[in-house]
C-alpha cells in the first residue's frame, strides 16, 4: 500500500495525540482540534503562569522533524497524579511518547529515523522557538482539568510516497513481547 | 526473599511510576539514570531483573545490554527493554544483544508486573 508521506505523518500525529491524552484523561472531558500558527499565538496557555515546555527531534535521510508542547504545571500534574515530582522531566517524557509513536509508524514504511533526547524547561519558549522552513501541524488538547498545545514541525519532500511493509508491524503502546 | 528489579531510565517520572508499580507487587526496586549507572549497578551485584529504556544520555539501553551480557556472570540475567520505540529492527537488535523482553511505553502496570514475575520465577 503506497501513501503520501504527508498523509502518514499527519494521521499518525493525530492518532498519537488522541491515544495518549484520552488514556490519561479518566473522564469524558477530552477534545482536540487543529490550530493554525495564528491560533497558536492567541492561546491563553502561552501567557499563563507556571508553564513548562519540551521539544524532541526525529531525523532521518531527507527528513527533519521537531515536536514541541507546552502546558500548565497544574495540568501536567493532573495528567499523572502522584508521579510528577519534576514537571520538566514529565513534559519531556510526554514529547518523547508522542514522537516515539511517529517513529514507530515510519518504521512500518521502512523509513528509518533517529529519535533525539527530549529537552524541557520552565515557560513556553521551546514551543515558540521557530523551526525555520518546516511545515507545521498543531493540536490544541483540552481536558476538563486543563489544556496543552502540541506542535509537530516537519521538513521533507511532500511528494514522497512510502510503501507500507506488512511484514514489519511496529509494536504499539502498551505491547509486551517476551523473547 | 523478593527479587530485586533495577529500573534504568533517564526520566525520573517514569522511574517513579515503575518503582510504585513494582513495590505494590512486593518487589524490591533499585534505580539508575542511564546505561553507565545501570551497568555499574548490575556489576555491583544483587540485581535479579532489569528494566531498561533505550534512548538515554551517556550510554543507551542496547549498548548497556551488550556490555553487561559480555560478562558471563550476567548471561542469564533477564533484561526487559521499556521504551517508546517499537520498530521490528530495533526489537531484533535488542534480542540479539541479549534482552529477553520488550514493552512499549506507556506501560500497563499489571502487564509489567506479570512480565517481571514470570522472568524472575516469582509468580
Amino acid at each position: 500500500m503506497e501513501m503520501y508521506a504527508r498523509e502518514v505523518i499527519v494521521d499518525e500525529f493525530r492518532r498519537a495525540v488522541d491515544n495518549l491524552f484520552q488514556s490519561q484523561c479518566r473522564d469524558d472531558g477530552y477534545d482536540s482540534s487543529s490550530l493554525s500558527p495564528d491560533q497558536i499565538r492567541g492561546q491563553e496557555v502561552l501567557s499563563a503562569e507556571k508553564t513548562f515546555s519540551a521539544a524532541v527531534t526525529l531525523e532521518g535521510d531527507d527528513i527533519k522533524s521537531r515536536l514541541s508542547l507546552v502546558s500548565r504545571l497544574s495540568t501536567l500534574r493532573k495528567l499523572n497524579p502522584g508521579f510528577v515530582a519534576d514537571p520538566s522531566d514529565w513534559v519531556g517524557e510526554i514529547s518523547n511518547l508522542l514522537m516515539g509513536s511517529l517513529k514507530n509508524k515510519l518504521s512500518e514504511y521502512e523509513v528509518e529515523t533517529q529519535l533525539g533526547i527530549p529537552e524541557s524547561q520552565d515557560g513556553p519558549d521551546l514551543l515558540l522557538t521557530r523551526a525555520g522552513g518546516m511545515a507545521q501541524f498543531a493540536h490544541w488538547v483540552n481536558f476538563t482539568h486543563g489544556d496543552l498545545i502540541v506542535v509537530l514541525y516537519f521538513k521533507m519532500d511532500w511528494n514522497t510516497k512510502w510503501i507500507f511493509n506488512p511484514n514489519k508491524p511496529a509494536a504499539m503502546e502498551g505491547d509486551v513481547v517476551l523473547f | 526473599m523478593a527479587p530485586t528489579v533495577l529500573i534504568v531510565d533517564d526520566s525520573s517520572t517514569l522511574r517513579r511510576q515503575v518503582v510504585d508499580t513494582l513495590s505494590k507487587a512486593a518487589l524490591n526496586v533499585a534505580e539508575a539514570e542511564d546505561g553507565v549507572q545501570g551497568a555499574d549497578a548490575i556489576k555491583a551485584g544483587g540485581v535479579d531483573c532489569v528494566i531498561c529504556d533505550i534512548n538515554m544520555p551517556n550510554m543507551n539501553g542496547i549498548e548497556m545490554v551488550t556490555e553487561v551480557k559480555q560478562d558471563g556472570r550476567f548471561a542469564d540475567l533477564p533484561i526487559i527493554m521499556l521504551t517508546t520505540e517499537g520498530s521490528r529492527d530495533l526489537i531484533t537488535e535488542a534480542k540479539e544483544a541479549g534482552a529477553c523482553g520488550w514493552i512499549v511505553k506507556p506501560f500497563k502496570p499489571d502487564m509489567l508486573v506479570a512480565a517481571v514475575k514470570r522472568l524472575t520465577g516469582s509468580e
